[in-house]
C-alpha cells in the first residue's frame, strides 16, 4: 500500500472548496438582500403620499 | 437614544462575528496542522486516515446542527417566536453542509481502505437518508406559503427529523456495519493514540468554531431577507417596516 496522500489531499481541498463557496455565497446573498431593501425603502420614501 | 443604541448594536454584532471569523481561521489552520503534518500516519491505513480529522468532526457537527434544529423547532413551537424559526432554519442549513461533507470525505476515505467509493452499510445509509430528510426541511421552508404556517410545518419536520440522529449515531453497534464502530469514548479508555486524539479534539474545536460562524452569518442573511419582506409588505398593510419587524420579532400569529 503506498502513502494515500493523494486521498487525504483531495479529502482536505474539498472541505477547503465547499466551506469557501458556501461562506462567499452567504456573503453574496446578505449583500443582496441589503441592497433590495434599501432599495425599497428608498422608492417607498420617494413616491408621493396619498 | 433608541436608535444610537440600534447603531451600536449592529456594529457590536459585525465586529463579533468578524472576530469569530478571524478566530474560526486561525483554529481551522491550527486543526490543519496538526492533522496533516503533527499526527503521525495510521500502520495500516497510512495517510487516508488524516481524513479522520475532518470527517469525524463534519459528521459530529452535523448531530449538534440537528440538535439545535430540533430544539429551535420546540422553541417555536412553544412560543411561536420568529427568531427560533429563524435559527433552526440556518442550523438545519449549516447541518446539510456538513452531513454532505461527512457522507463525501467518507467516500474518499472507503475508497482506499474498504475498495469503493460507497456501500449499503448501515450507517452509511442512515447517514444518507438523514441527509435527505434535513433537504426536505430546507425544500419545506421554500413552500409559498404563509411564513407562520411553512415555520409551523419546518418545526414539526425539524423535530421528526432529529429522530434519525440516534439511528444514525448507534447503527455501528445495532447492526453489522463495515463502518468502524466508535474509538473515543467518554465512558472507559479510548482506543486511539494521543497525538491522533489531540489532533482529533483540535479539528472538533475548530469545526466548532466554524458552526458558530456560519450560523451567524446565516442569521444575519435571514434578519436581512426578513426586512425585504417587511419593507415590501409595509406600504400594503400600512404599517411601517420596523413595526412590521417588532411584531414578527415576537410572534408570527395567524396563519
Amino acid at each position: 500500500m503506498d502513502s494515500l496522500w493523494g486521498y487525504a489531499i483531495a479529502g482536505y481541498v474539498l472541505t477547503a472548496l465547499a466551506l469557501t463557496g458556501y461562506v462567499a455565497s452567504l456573503f453574496a446573498r446578505a449583500r443582496r438582500a441589503g441592497a433590495r431593501a434599501a432599495a425599497i425603502a428608498s422608492r417607498r420614501s420617494a413616491a408621493p403620499r396619498q | 437614544m433608541g436608535s444610537a443604541e440600534r447603531m451600536m448594536g449592529k456594529l457590536t454584532a459585525r465586529r463579533g462575528e468578524r472576530v469569530l471569523g478571524w478566530l474560526t481561521l486561525a483554529a481551522l489552520a491550527t486543526s490543519a496542522v496538526m492533522s496533516l503534518v503533527i499526527a503521525p500516519p495510521d500502520a495500516e491505513q497510512r495517510n487516508a486516515q488524516r481524513l479522520m480529522y475532518i470527517h469525524v468532526p463534519s459528521a459530529w457537527l452535523a448531530y449538534l446542527a440537528f440538535a439545535v434544529v430540533f430544539l429551535s423547532s420546540i422553541g417555536y413551537l412553544r412560543t411561536k417566536r420568529t427568531r427560533w424559526d429563524r435559527l433552526a432554519a440556518a442550523s438545519a442549513e449549516v447541518g446539510v453542509l456538513f452531513t454532505a461533507l461527512a457522507i463525501a470525505l467518507g467516500s474518499i476515505w472507503g475508497k482506499p481502505i474498504w475498495g469503493t467509493w460507497w456501500t449499503w452499510d448501515p450507517r452509511l445509509t442512515t447517514t444518507a437518508i438523514l441527509l435527505l430528510i434535513y433537504v426536505g426541511y430546507l425544500a419545506v421552508r421554500k413552500l409559498p406559503d404563509s411564513p407562520a404556517r411553512r415555520a409551523r410545518w419546518s418545526a414539526v419536520v425539524g423535530i421528526v427529523g432529529f429522530l434519525d440522529v440516534p439511528i444514525v449515531h448507534l447503527s455501528v453497534t445495532w447492526w453489522r456495519s463495515l463502518h468502524q464502530g466508535p474509538t473515543v469514548r467518554l465512558l472507559g479508555e479510548s482506543t486511539i493514540a494521543p497525538a491522533m486524539l489531540a489532533a482529533l479534539l483540535v479539528g472538533v474545536g475548530a469545526f466548532t468554531l466554524l458552526y458558530l460562524y456560519l450560523v451567524t452569518l446565516r442569521l444575519r442573511v435571514g434578519r436581512l431577507e426578513d426586512r425585504v419582506l417587511a419593507e415590501a409588505l409595509s406600504p400594503r398593510v400600512g404599517q411601517s417596516p420596523e413595526s412590521l419587524l417588532a411584531e414578527a420579532g415576537e410572534v408570527v400569529g395567524g396563519g
